[in-house]
C-alpha cells in the first residue's frame, strides 16, 4: 500500500479512528484512576479519628484522645542546627562538610553550608536537591567563603512539602574539569 | 481541520496521563531495608538506619558506589570486630552520631531466639538478659512471654490432654501449624 493509499484509508475511516482513540483515552484514564486509588491505599496515610462522646449540652472537660495512634510514626528529627561530616571514596571534587540550619523546618527556611574542596581543578558549581514527600526541588549554593579550590558553599530555601515519610537531601558539585561527585544526605 | 484539532486534544490527553502515571515516581530510598539479624549487610540504595541503635552483627557493612549511608543525630551504628565496613561509595555521620565497633544486644530472658523487645543495646559484653542479635529469629517479631521459651510467635497451641482433637487456640499472633498427630 502506498503513502497516498494509506491517507485514503485514514480519511475513509476517520469515524473509526476517532472512536477507537476516545476509547483509548477512556480506557487509559480509567486505569490511571484505578493505578491512582491503589497507589494512594498503599501508602496508608495517618489517620485520626476523634471520638464525641460528650452527651448533648454538656461542656468537653478535656481534649479526646485521637484514636487509633497514627501509624507508621514519623521518624523524629533532631531539632538545631546539625553539622555532618561526609567521607567519600575517590571523588572530586570532595564535599567533606555540611552544617543545616535545621533538618526540621516544618514548612520553613532551612540554610545550608556545604564545604567542598577540590585537588584537580575549580569548583564551579554546587546545587542541592531537595527530595519530600511529594516532590523534589533543586536549589543552586553560592560560594560563600574561602576559594573555588576549598570553600563553603550557601543556599537558603523554603521548604514547602511535607517529609513525614521521605526527606532526603542531595548535593552535587562540579568543577571546571569536567568532574563531577554528589552524595545523598537520608533525613528520613 | 477539526478532526485534526481532536487528535491533538486526544494526544494531549494521552499524553498528560501517562506523564503523571509513569513520571511520578517518588520512591527514593530512605530507611535501610532488609537487614537482617545477622551476617553481612550491602548498602544498595542511599539510606539511613531507623533508631537509635542499629547496625550489622556478625557480618561486613558495604556501601555500594553510588550510594551512601547516613548516621542521623544521636544514632549508634554498630560493627563487629574482626569484621569490616567497605565504604565504595559515601558516608555521612551527624556530629551526634556514631560508628561504633563493638557488639549488638537484644533482650531474651527466656532464649527462644525472640526478643522481648525491639530495642537493641550496643556494648562488648552482654547486658541483663541479653543475647546477640545475630542468634534472633527476628528483630521485629518479638516475644510475648519472654520467661516461658515455649511460647513463641510462629507457634500454635492446644489445650486439653489430647491435643490433635481439640480446636487449636492461639495465645499469640503466630503463622498457623498443622496440629502434629
Amino acid at each position: 500500500m502506498t503513502v497516498q493509499g494509506v491517507k485514503d484509508f485514514i480519511i475513509r475511516n476517520q469515524t473509526a479512528f476517532i472512536i477507537a482513540g476516545a476509547s483509548a483515552v477512556i480506557v487509559v484514564l480509567v486505569l490511571g484512576i484505578a493505578l491512582i486509588a491503589v497507589k494512594e491505599k498503599s501508602i496508608a496515610w495517618p489517620r485520626i479519628t476523634v471520638q464525641n462522646n460528650t452527651p448533648a449540652g454538656s461542656v468537653p472537660s478535656s481534649i479526646p484522645t485521637p484514636s487509633p495512634t497514627p501509624t507508621p510514626t514519623p521518624v523524629p528529627l533532631a531539632q538545631g542546627p546539625q553539622t555532618y561530616s561526609i567521607s567519600q571514596k575517590d571523588a572530586t571534587p570532595v564535599m567533606y562538610e555540611v552544617w543545616f540550619s535545621t533538618i526540621d523546618p516544618k514548612k520553613g527556611m532551612q540554610k545550608v553550608n556545604l564545604k567542598v574542596r577540590d585537588k584537580a581543578g575549580n569548583v564551579t558549581e554546587a546545587v542541592t536537591i531537595i527530595k519530600t514527600d511529594n516532590k523534589a526541588e533543586e536549589h543552586p549554593l553560592s560560594l560563600s567563603s574561602g576559594t573555588n579550590k576549598d570553600g563553603a558553599w550557601m543556599g537558603e530555601w523554603s521548604v514547602n512539602d511535607s517529609y513525614n515519610f521521605n526527606f532526603m537531601i542531595t548535593f552535587q558539585a562540579k568543577d571546571d574539569k569536567g568532574n563531577e561527585s554528589s552524595v545523598d544526605l537520608t533525613v528520613r | 481541520m477539526r478532526n485534526k484539532r481532536l487528535l491533538l486534544v486526544i494526544s494531549f490527553f494521552l499524553f498528560t496521563i501517562f506523564y503523571l502515571l509513569f513520571t511520578g515516581d517518588k520512591a527514593y530510598a530512605a530507611a535501610c531495608s532488609s537487614i537482617p539479624a545477622g551476617g553481612d549487610y550491602t548498602v544498595s540504595s542511599s539510606c539511613n538506619f531507623s533508631g537509635t541503635v542499629d547496625g550489622v552483627d556478625n557480618g561486613n557493612l558495604t556501601i555500594n558506589n553510588g550510594t551512601t549511608l547516613t548516621i542521623n543525630a544521636g544514632q549508634t551504628v554498630v560493627w563487629n570486630s574482626g569484621k569490616s565496613i567497605t565504604v565504595n561509595g559515601s558516608i555521612i555521620i551527624n556530629s551526634t552520631g556514631q560508628l561504633k565497633k563493638t557488639n549488638l544486644w537484644m533482650t531474651d530472658a527466656d532464649s527462644d531466639n525472640y526478643p522481648a523487645s525491639t530495642t537493641q543495646v550496643a556494648q562488648d559484653n552482654a547486658p541483663a538478659n541479653g543475647r546477640r542479635r545475630n542468634l534472633m529469629s527476628s528483630v521485629s517479631s518479638t516475644d510475648c512471654n519472654d520467661s516461658d521459651s515455649t511460647l513463641q510467635p510462629t507457634r500454635t497451641y492446644y489445650t486439653g490432654a489430647t491435643a490433635p482433637a481439640q480446636q487449636p487456640v492461639p495465645l499469640m499472633p503466630k503463622i498457623p501449624q498443622a496440629p502434629v498427630a
